[in-house]
């Protein structure tokens, strides 16, 4: 189901399309104040061991050493994944509310991955889609990996969903081109 | 809503192509919060610099004139001299499956699966310098913490689910620790496998945990291309760092030391 990796791809877009209508007086246009993520539910008094081990800093010149093996554990999930994308491509704010509406095309930009070139619909100065125009071939690879999301990790899942979390560690999910392209649309709404 | 004294909103740049998040919770009622203020945004200043020096998708880049041979390894910046070297020694360390000229089909350097971290590393270290004791600084899910969200709260640091951005499939407890994955999602096969050439079979991404994000980033790309088995050369061959890794059949490979950072219950 292609769609998974193009809705991500929205949420992104939307995500920085919010940091824009944040401040948009900021000079550089680059940065803005965005609301605390940290309090979104209530803290868990689980302090259970770091495993940072010594704090010993790795600048450079160290060598890390060998210790008594570590045996991974394996853990299953099993059952039917429950979670689902949240994310729709709900109307939002654009940089400034001049109104306009119609489709704003991105300039196309060269990667290592491929050329990306993205544009905005934009209806009453509210970006309510964001089309890709043109993509790497990767991202069907990863349209591809999102469908045959089936039975992952369930128990994990809604075990890590059900507290708040400061941040979220993941493999880069804005790729340069895809941003630039964006930017450049945006600067036509303007 | 969480009473105390008043704290900064997270603060957002887009620099090196993705957004970075820097969040401090040290109060504003502290002597040093100006001094704070200065700093995050020398951070921010410190990681645009570096993204001007290093990267592969600027022509006017150190790295990019590297690569077009208009200067050398012997004359280059001392900043990327220093980089080449953690790059070389992280080579030897991995047993070559961290390799800046392995990553790429072109062959071209590309220190990127480590100057991220490194770089994110630094502005910790300008926000350590200004008196910041609670921070974290996340740069599209390489992050690095400093300090506690709360004293007595660590913060908590979620893994992203591979095949649905919108959930996590794993939470770290984070004290003065910094968090990298690696994956072949959303950007496609970001990494190889520099003795095959081809991606790494079996693994839909990696995690790595511990006291470095320089060292953290880029041992979460060598132990990406060594497939699962980079779980266990963590856990084994690094001291103070854990792993835990995805599989493409949905399952989680996690080493002792990270079992013991997720939440108990």
């Amino acid at each position: 189901m292609p769609k998974r990796g193009a809705v991500a791809l929205v949420t992104t877009v939307l995500a920085v399309v919010l940091l824009f209508a944040f401040k948009p007086a900021d000079q550089s246009g680059l940065a803005a104040d965005i609301p605390s993520f940290g309090v979104l539910g209530p803290l868990q008094a689980t302090p259970g061991p770091i495993a940072a081990g010594p704090q010993q800093q790795h600048q450079g010149t160290s060598t890390p050493t060998t210790r008594p093996a570590a045996q991974p554990t394996s853990r299953t999930g099993t059952g039917q994944a429950t979670a689902q994308p949240q994310a729709q491509p709900t109307p939002t704010d654009p940089p400034n509310s001049s109104g306009a509406s119609g489709t704003f095309t991105g300039d196309a930009f060269d990667t290592q991955y491929g050329t990306v070139q993205i544009a905005l619909q934009v209806q009453n100065g509210k970006i309510v889609d964001v089309q890709e125009l043109q993509m790497p071939g990767d991202r069907r690879l990863s349209a591809q990996i999102s469908a045959e999301a089936g039975p992952i990790l369930r128990d994990e899942v809604l075990r890590a969903q059900s507290a708040k979390i400061d941040g979220v560690s993941g493999a880069s999910y804005t790729s340069y081109g895809y941003w630039e392209s964006l930017q450049s649309a945006i600067a036509q709404v303007s | 809503m969480i009473s105390g004294p008043a704290r900064r909103a997270p603060r957002v740049a887009h620099i090196m192509g993705t957004a970075i998040v820097i969040e401090v919770r040290d109060s504003l009622a502290d002597d040093n919060a100006a001094a704070i203020d200065t700093a995050i945004e020398a951070a921010f200043d410190h990681l645009r610099a570096v993204d001007e020096r290093f990267s592969t998708y600027k022509s006017d880049s150190e790295v990019s004139r590297l690569n077009r041979g208009e200067i050398d390894e012997r004359r280059c910046s001392a900043q990327l001299g220093t980089v080449l070297e953690m790059c070389e020694q992280a080579r030897v360390m991995s047993d070559g499956y961290f390799d800046i000229r392995g990553h790429r089909p072109d062959g071209e350097v590309d220190p990127s699966g480590l100057v991220k971290g490194w770089s994110v590393e630094g502005a910790g270290h300008i926000l350590d310098a200004a008196g910041a004791s609670a921070y974290t600084i996340n740069a599209a899910g390489d992050i690095f913490c400093r300090g506690e969200f709360e004293p007595g709260a660590p913060w908590r640091i979620g893994i992203r689910n591979p095949w649905d951005p919108q959930t996590v499939i794993a939470v770290v407890e984070a004290r003065d620790l910094a968090v990298a994955t690696s994956g072949a999602y959303e950007r496609g096969d970001h990494v190889v496998n520099p003795h095959s050439g081809h991606p790494p079979d079996g693994i839909a991404s990696m995690t790595v945990i511990g006291p470095s994000l320089t060292w953290a980033d880029t041992w979460a790309t060598a132990a990406f291309a060594m497939g699962i088995r980079g779980v266990d050369w963590v856990a084994r061959e690094l001291t103070g760092y854990e792993a835990c890794a995805v599989s493409s059949d949905r399952h989680l490979v996690m080493s002792a030391g990270f079992e013991r950072s997720m939440p108990v219950g």
